[in-house]
Order: C-alpha cells, then structure tokens, then sequence
C-alpha cells in the first residue's frame, strides 16, 4: 500500500461517512445517543483537512496523525476506540512511504487488538468488532492462502455489509445499548456499520492493484 | 501529591462533584473535572487538558474517576498519549462514591495507591 492510497482510504471514508450521516445518526438514536455519524464526520472532516497541510507523509507518520485528530476531535467510545487503535497500527507501519501487504494486515491486526482490549469486548457483543474480527480474520485466511490483497478485500467489502446487518440480532454487551439488554435486539449496530463502510472504502483505495 | 481527575459525559456533573467533595474532604485535595459542556461527552484531547491541569496545580501523581463506558476509555487514550513523569491510574468504581472515598483517602494523607483502592473498594460498600 502506498501513502497515497491510504490517504485515499481516509478521504473515501470521510465520504461514506459524511453521505451515511442520517443513517448512521438514525443506528444510534436506537440503541445510543443518535450522534455517532455527526462524531465520526466531524473528526473525519478534520482529518481531511489536516490531509492538504501534510504532503507527503511517511506511512507511519500518516497514520499516527489521524489517530490524534480522531482522538481529539471524536467524543465518545468512537473516537477512543478509532483513535488509539490507529496509534498501535502506526506503530507496526513502516518510516517508509510504502508497505507490503503484510504489513497491512498486520496494522489491521494490531488495531483490532486494540480495539478488543480497550473495549473489552469479543465477538458476538454488537460492537464494531462484529466487522472487524470477521474481517481480519477472512483477511489472513485469504493471504495465507495466497490470494492477491485485491481480491481478498473486495470480497470482505462484499460480506461487511452483512456482517453489520447480522448485529441486528444480537443484544448489546457493550457500551451504552448494553443497558438496553433484550431491547437492543433488532436494531444495527452503528460502529458496525461504520466499520463496514471503512472496508468498503480499503477496497476501493487498496484493491485496485496487484 | 495526587490528585483526583473527575472525567464525565457532563462537565456541570463533575464540577457539582467536586463542590461536594470539597465539601466532604476536609483538608484540601487537588483536583480538575473534565466533561462535555454545550455538547456533552468527552473525548482523550478533554482529559489530557484536565492533566495538565492538575500537573500545573503540582502534582505528580493522578487518580481518573469517569462515569460510564466510553469516558474511561477516553481517560485510558489519555494516558497513553500523556508525556512526563507523573504516575496515572484509573479507579474501577462508582463515580461519586469513588470519589468521595478517594478524596478522603487523600486528605488524610494517603497516596495515589491508597486513593486507587479506596476507590475500588467503594463498589462494595451497600447504600443500605
């Protein structure tokens, strides 16, 4: 992956978000507080404009400047959860304005550690993780596999939709909805959704090549 | 000197919390409240300002108390990304009890491990 198609990833996602605005804002209002599309767009139209100041960024450097301004300027679980999920990926991300595709999925990896740790929570709670574990998972299945990277993601941005959708069955563990118990039941989860729409957006930017 | 962090989804919570543990503590404990204030919630950027706050009122050592979910986590980002050579922990408990059982710890003399578990054991105490 080059830094220009992880800015573009960004940028991408910076759209999906800003278009699914309502929809995502809607999600919340049912098993939360009806704000997670304004948060998210909010800290991702910071992101973008921050974008046009950087130039040309080393990987790592990108990635650990996305965190902060998502840390900032995101409230909530979102913004902790985002944020300190990609400081532990840019950890792993090179100096470098390149990385393989191993590397990718090892960031990808090291941010849903992260994410579990910090929220404590696993698969099955209706969180964002009822995407990204599956996908993570698909993601190192497929390399090891020796399927191109490009593949590989359009197939997990093909079935990321669905694994968001299935949340709707599932009662929240975690966070605020987890109040809800039984009641959180029918409804999707909106980190899910918004999850999805980032593999959605790693396939457009990254799955073009290879 | 340790002082007590109160992280809420609601800055007028925390500060209401304070004017009662100021109330409560006796000698004077250091302490900040980080929260949401036109929009309530809190992110890591809040809580870091409300430890420098507290880094400017001298002291090197910090308890975070925070409401629920999603401000604990913001406080743990905090930590995180907080330069220096203060010591930071996070209590485990209800906010108020918490608080009030740490800012107890505190004024009489405790240190930030005697507030911690102050704090964490406040979950036990029944009301009645």
């Amino acid at each position: 992956m080059t830094n220009r198609e992880f800015a573009s990833l960004w940028l991408c996602f910076k759209r999906s978000v800003a278009d699914s605005r309502e929809y995502l804002n809607a999600l919340d209002a049912a098993i939360g507080d009806a704000d997670h599309g304004t948060n998210l767009q909010r800290g991702l139209d910071k992101v973008a404009a921050e974008r046009a100041a950087w130039g040309e960024l080393t990987l790592d450097a990108s990635c650990q400047r996305i965190a902060m301004t998502l840390l900032s300027t995101v409230g909530g679980a979102s913004g902790a959860l985002w944020g300190s999920g990609l400081l532990k990926s840019a950890a792993v991300l090179p100096n470098a304005l390149w990385c393989d595709e191993a590397t990718v999925a090892a960031a990808i990896g090291r941010f849903v550690g992260s994410v579990a740790e910090r929220g404590k929570a696993v698969i099955g709670d209706k969180t964002m993780l009822d995407v990204f574990l599956p996908a993570l998972h698909e993601l190192e299945a497929g390399l090891a596999r020796g399927q191109p990277f490009s593949q590989v993601v359009r197939q997990i941005a093909a079935d990321a939709g669905n694994w968001a959708r299935d949340t709707a069955a599932l009662q929240a563990k975690r966070g605020r909805a987890a109040y809800l118990g039984p009641r959180s039941v029918g409804h999707i989860d909106p980190g899910a959704w918004s999850s999805a729409l980032w593999w959605r957006c790693l396939a457009d930017s990254a799955g073009g090549g290879s | 000197m340790t002082g007590l962090l109160l992280v809420s989804h609601s800055k007028r919570l925390a500060d209401g919390l304070a004017e009662l543990l100021r109330e409560l503590s006796g000698s004077p404990v250091p302490m900040a409240t980080v929260g949401g204030e036109t929009v309530l919630g809190v992110d890591a950027a809040m809580v870091l300002s409300g430890v420098s706050e507290l880094l400017a009122q001298g002291v090197d050592a910090i308890l975070v108390l925070g409401d629920v979910g999603s401000s604990l986590f913001s406080a743990e980002a905090a930590i995180e990304m907080a330069a220096g050579s203060h010591r930071m922990k996070i209590a485990d408990a209800p906010l108020v009890e918490g608080a009030i059982a740490a800012a107890m710890a505190l004024s009489g003399g405790g240190a930030l491990d005697d507030a911690f578990s102050a704090a964490e054991e406040a979950s036990t105490i029944r009301k009645r």
